[in-house]
């Protein structure tokens, strides 16, 4: 069994892997495995789903763990390769083509922040599982990740405006759940 | 929220090493096959430069042949020889013959008629005359002359060192050996073909092209109203697909085999027909906790290409010219080979549809003689979205292909 302890340094488990080192390797998946399973679930809605996208985003960062510079987080690093990972599967199943595009920006007034703040973070996790696809992905790289509505659109191939209106739905939606779940 | 966790399923760590393992396997076999078509490529166009080289060259060794079987021959009396050419110049015909046949006397020896010293001057009109001119002691000489541009002149010495009763007969049948083994003179043009003469093509197409797709079956099946699955692979598998199933997707070098008939509609253009018969092959591994399933694809297409040839170059006995065209192709089968758990089954299915595909590109050829030339075509071909079961030119629809075969000028 690998354990943590044969990679104390970080700089030495990531070079390690860099050089294709299998026990290194399984150190890193052992380490950050259960916070990217968690960060591929908020972005899918379903375990399965994001067992796969675990699966092929570790792939990816092993082919690409050459590539970190060093500078910065490389958890930040990491978390960049599963969102965009996560990404790409919704985009294979043409989920992100988001074409309504809301010109009543009266919604976006209407969700309270306030609303969001009173539940704990697990409550709100299963909430943004059972989001419809759209609203949730965009509500995670907004909310969460903290993308703008800019790199959202780039990311998604969709119209800012589309980013921005998917974000107020997401709002209104998790509003009205957690209101109804109050009643 | 970020702090939060999801601990993995128990395995999925032997999933990702088992993906890096075939990864890396992979690379080697994608290094493999490109180390392969290269080698294939490079053998080819030696095969072609050999050939090319030796149909070239087919009057030429001739000429090569007589050149270095007389030097060969005269060698005892190269002197001899070179004194005679010298004073063939220099002195009478008369002058000569009695030089040489005191020579020849002198050194009593026996030289074989084919002792040959050919000069070639070549000019651009064709025009040609020879004269054949013996001496009392057998001399003879062959010139050839160009009255415009081209010259050419064969001289031939034949010497026989026989007594003179016998010497007659040796020169006459000397003379008769020694035009038998000269090439004709239209041997020595390049070889030319009918203009407008059909012709008919037996050729291999390979393309080069592999692919490799890892995605989940899942999430093809479970996107509502997304990905329908175009694949019979995938209806069979999505039949009685496990969760978590991981797959991945290889797609191997196409092969065709066809024949075609060419018309010459003018000097520059022609038109191509044919039929041919394409084999794709693709593999599919699932790998889930409960089992793993392997599928082999064979897909069987009979095809119909249309092409216009046209002329870009053609000089001595190589051909270059432009073609492109359309094809249309049918799937005849889709053959499977399954294994799950290791437990093997066969099954198959029609295939629907047809395919439409268009291609561009050069090709050349090396006439072999005038009635056969070997061919090379590289060319891009693109596969139309058809709704074709899932193969390399679903994956990539753009092809590069590699069109090698033989030429029969009717």
């Amino acid at each position: 069994m690998t354990t943590q302890k044969e990679f104390p340094d970080e700089i030495e488990l990531l070079r390690a892997c860099v050089k294709n080192d299998r026990r290194a390797q399984r150190v890193l998946y052992e380490l950050y495995s259960p916070k990217m399973l968690a960060v591929c679930i908020r972005y899918v809605g379903e375990r399965e789903r994001a067992m796969d996208i675990l699966h092929d985003g570790f792939i990816t960062v092993f082919e690409k763990i050459g590539s970190y510079n060093g500078t910065g987080s490389f958890e930040g690093w990491l978390r960049r390769i599963f969102v965009n990972t996560a990404l790409m599967t919704l985009r294979k199943g043409d989920v992100l083509k988001f074409s309504d595009e809301l010109s009543d920006t009266s919604l976006e007034l209407t969700a309270s922040s306030d609303t969001l703040s009173m539940i704990n973070s697990k409550e709100l996790l299963k909430l943004i599982a059972s989001m419809p696809v759209g609203f949730r992905t965009v509500f995670n790289m907004f909310a969460i990740e903290g993308y703008n509505h800019m790199e959202i659109a780039k990311a998604l191939k969709i119209s800012e405006g589309s980013s921005r209106s998917q974000l107020s739905r997401a709002r209104v939606w998790l509003q009205n759940k957690l209101r109804s779940e109050e009643k | 929220m970020e702090a939060h966790t999801e601990v993995p399923d128990a395995g999925s760590w032997s999933l990702i090493e088992l993906s890096l393992l075939r990864k890396k396997k992979a690379k080697v076999l994608y290094f493999r096959r490109a180390l392969y078509t290269t080698a294939a490529v490079a053998a080819s166009l030696v095969l072609l430069l050999v050939l090319n080289k030796s149909s070239y060259d087919f009057n030429d060794s001739a000429k090569v042949v007589v050149q270095k079987s007389a030097i060969a021959n005269l060698e005892p009396e190269q002197d001899i020889i070179e004194k005679k050419s010298v004073q063939s110049i220099d002195n009478s015909k008369t002058l000569i013959s009695e030089q040489i046949s005191e020579q020849i006397k002198s050194e009593k020896q026996t030289i074989n008629p084919d002792k040959l010293i050919i000069k070639e001057q070549s000019t651009d009109k064709e025009q040609t005359t020879i004269k054949e001119q013996s001496t009392d002691k057998e001399q003879t000489t062959i010139k050839e002359q160009s009255t415009d541009k081209k010259q050419a002149t064969i001289e031939k010495q034949a010497e026989q060192n026989s007594e003179s009763s016998k010497s007659e007969k040796n020169v006459e049948s000397a003379k008769k050996d020694s035009r038998s083994s000269y090439p004709p003179v239209q041997d020595y043009k390049s070889i030319s073909r009918k203009k407008h003469s059909p012709i008919v093509a037996i050729a291999t197409n390979l393309s080069p092209s592999t692919g490799n797709n890892s995605v989940s079956l899942m999430s093809m099946s479970q996107s509502q109203g997304g990905l329908a699955p175009n694949n019979v692979v995938s209806t069979i598998q999505k039949a009685s697909v496990p969760q978590e199933v991981i797959s991945n997707t290889k797609f191997l070098m196409p092969v065709s085999m066809g024949i075609q008939l060419q018309m010459p509609i003018s000097k520059m253009f022609a038109v191509g027909v044919g039929v041919n018969y394409t084999l794709l092959f693709s593999q599919y591994d699932a790998l889930s906790h409960q089992e793993t399933r392997e599928t082999e694809q064979t897909l069987h297409y009979i095809g119909v290409p249309l092409n216009l040839y046209v002329n870009i170059m053609q000089k001595d006995n190589i051909r270059l010219y432009a073609t492109g065209g359309i094809a249309l192709e049918k799937g005849l089968y889709a053959f499977y080979r399954v294994s799950e758990n290791g437990v093997g089954r066969t099954s198959g299915e029609t295939i629907d549809g047809l395919q439409w595909s268009l291609t561009g590109g050069f090709g050349v050829e090396f006439a072999i003689n005038n009635s056969k030339g070997l061919y090379f075509d590289p060319t891009v071909a693109y596969y139309f979205d058809n709704s074709q079961p899932l193969s390399i030119r679903t994956s990539q629809p753009l092809q590069f292909k590699f069109e090698l075969g033989f030429r029969f000028h009717l």
